[in-house]
């Protein structure tokens, strides 16, 4: 993932947690080791949920989702052939897996702001509530497309036209959704034109 | 004293982006990879089998070797004692798999040469056209690795590739005359 054509993003806060690439267990993990492959789930693992659970908004969708990515990426592996990074190639199997559940479940999906709540707010920490756990609420009540962008530009770091790829949209349009997300996003929170 | 409020950009900056998925995931996974994914039996059995003949075949390529085309020198040479071994087809995920595979392409290799140049040179030119599409495939799947369409796609190249191997290999058998046919 390109981090630096960002759109124009700050760096990302945790971008020195992102997994490390371990490329001894991606190659063993190509010839077959489980064990190897077990490292690299432990490692993006968190990642991977995350991504999925503010993508579906659904704890149980966003277990299935991250259980599905992985078992793919298992069955792929041979094929992966490391002109791109594993981390990148694994999350776009991600955000392949549950846009691929969306359209199995017949399109859009209503929103439920509170459905994913619990769990952002333990992540978020008891003493932080005030901060993290807002945001998280505003990102769930987005629409979806607006909410996709922002996930995926906005907090995992991708480009727009790796987002506009991934989610079948034109990059311009990854733009005005972004835009409109943020301008969404700051309406809920409360937020003057100065801090946005 | 109050401290300015954050930026949006700062507050999504602070995000968490890691989640700590529940802990009985990974032995759900690791159940899910164990049947499909890696069990060594297959492969070295469907080789040692070695009777299995793939009832597919590239057909242009069988149009091909229905002509009486191998040079007289071929007739003449040593035959070629190696039997043809038809190798079932399986996603290359296996060292089995590639290994049976090689020997079948080193097999396609020497009777190849067997033949007339101007079906060898259209034998070649189907083999490009396959691996091509399948190169294509491979470079669609990297953006796109979990599409079952392509998945699909792949698995139909990889046969057709193993189909034209084994009817060359097959058919230009000097062992049993020109050809099987």
């Amino acid at each position: 993932m390109n981090r630096s054509a960002r759109a124009g993003l700050p760096p990302l806060a945790d971008d020195a947690h992102q997994p490390e690439i371990d490329t001894e267990d991606v190659a063993q993990a190509c010839r077959g080791d489980q064990r190897a492959f077990e490292r690299l789930y432990r490692a993006h693992a968190g990642w991977v949920f995350g991504l999925c659970l503010r993508l579906t908004n659904q704890r149980e969708t966003a277990q299935d989702c991250s259980q599905e990515a992985f078992v793919a990426a298992w069955r792929a592996l041979p094929r992966f052939e490391q002109r791109s990074q594993f981390s990148s190639w694994l999350y776009r199997i991600a955000v392949n897996t549950v846009l691929a559940r969306r359209r199995r479940a017949g399109g859009l999906q209503l929103v439920s702001a509170e459905t994913h709540a619990p769990e952002l707010e333990r992540v978020a920490g008891a003493g932080d509530a005030a901060g993290p756990i807002d945001l998280e609420r505003a990102i769930a009540r987005l629409p979806q497309r607006a909410r996709d962008v922002l996930v995926l530009v906005g907090l995992y770091g991708y480009s727009h036209d790796e987002a506009a790829a991934q989610l079948g949209i034109a990059a311009g349009t990854s733009k005005a959704q972004l835009h409109r997300a943020r301008s969404l996003l700051a309406a809920q929170l409360g937020l003057n034109a100065e801090t946005v | 004293m109050n401290l300015p409020p954050k930026s949006l950009d700062e507050q999504l900056a602070d995000l968490p982006r890691s989640i700590e998925p529940p802990p009985h995931i990974w032995p759900q996974i690791e159940a899910a990879m164990r049947p499909v994914g890696r069990s060594r039996s297959p492969w070295p059995l469907a080789l040692a089998a070695s009777v299995v003949v793939a009832a597919v075949s590239v057909m242009v390529t069988w149009k091909l070797l229905r002509a009486p085309t191998l040079p007289a020198a071929a007739m003449t040479g040593p035959a070629l004692t190696q039997p043809v071994t038809a190798v079932s087809f399986a996603l290359p995920q296996q060292a089995a798999y590639l290994q049976g595979r090689a020997q079948l392409e080193r097999l396609f290799r020497e009777r190849l040469t067997l033949l007339q140049p101007d079906t060898r040179a259209k034998i070649e030119a189907n083999l490009a056209i396959i691996r091509n599409a399948n190169d294509s495939i491979r470079q669609a799947l990297e953006a796109d690795p979990a599409s079952p369409l392509l998945l699909q796609q792949l698995e139909s190249t990889q046969r057709q590739e193993l189909d034209l191997y084994t009817n060359v290999a097959r058919n230009a058998d000097p062992a049993i005359g020109r050809s099987s046919l």
